[in-house]
């Protein structure tokens, strides 16, 4: 059985006007770790996918999901 | 606040830095097994290659890898999960590099005389620079514009 991983980070993050750059300065890292997550290349840690939902308001659910 | 201009150029450093001594390795070692073989031609590259390497390494702990004179906040963001998770796979490819390396050593040893010195250089030579390479590359794709 294989899941795949739903990454809503781009989406939210259009939906605010933000950029790559804003978003990741408000969490402190790179640009890259936001552009590999949005690409599906990388999973972040559950602390940063809460630090992720922090900064958007909202909970992690809402930002990543399982197809399965 | 982290200058994210900033962090992406460190970034962008240390994977040319990754490269350009993975591939004056590679020269290193090479010439260094071609002189076991009685290749002496060979000797300047080897030293060039050599001194350049260190050169380098200086260059990547001042200016790309080392940190000491940045904030905790500025580490962090240059050292983040995908940097660590980047290194993660780098080293892993390397240690596979290195097993393989061995197994086609010992498979030749079995048919040839092979000396040990040219084997740990070869193993070393080829783990180390074939993991600097892979950071290098993934770095380099994950900083590719959104």
């Amino acid at each position: 059985m294989s899941e795949e991983l739903i990454v809503r980070l781009r989406d939210e993050r259009a939906t605010r006007g933000w950029t790559q750059a804003e978003l990741a300065e408000r969490i402190g890292v790179s640009r890259k770790t936001i552009n590999t997550i949005e690409n599906g290349v990388f999973v972040p840690s559950t602390v940063l996918a809460l630090k992720l939902a922090k900064a958007f308001d909202t909970n992690v659910e809402a930002l990543f999901a399982l197809n399965d | 606040m982290v200058d994210q201009a900033y962090v992406e150029r460190v970034a962008k450093r240390r994977a040319t830095c990754a490269r350009l001594m993975a591939l004056l390795l590679l020269a290193s070692g090479m010439s260094q097994i071609g002189r076991l073989h009685g290749i002496t031609a060979l000797r300047t590259v080897d030293f060039v290659a050599g001194t350049v390497w260190m050169v380098i390494i200086v260059i990547f702990v001042l200016f790309a890898g080392g940190g000491l004179t940045r904030t905790p906040q500025m580490r962090a963001a240059i050292y983040d999960e995908s940097t660590i998770e980047h290194g993660r796979r780098a080293f892993s490819l390397g240690f596979w590099t290195a097993l393989a390396v061995c197994a086609v050593y010992w498979i030749a040893g079995l048919y040839m005389p092979i000396g040990g010195p040219e084997v740990v250089r070869a193993v070393t030579t080829l783990s180390i620079s074939i993991a600097l390479f892979r950071f290098a590359t993934l770095e380099m794709k994950a900083m590719k514009d959104e």
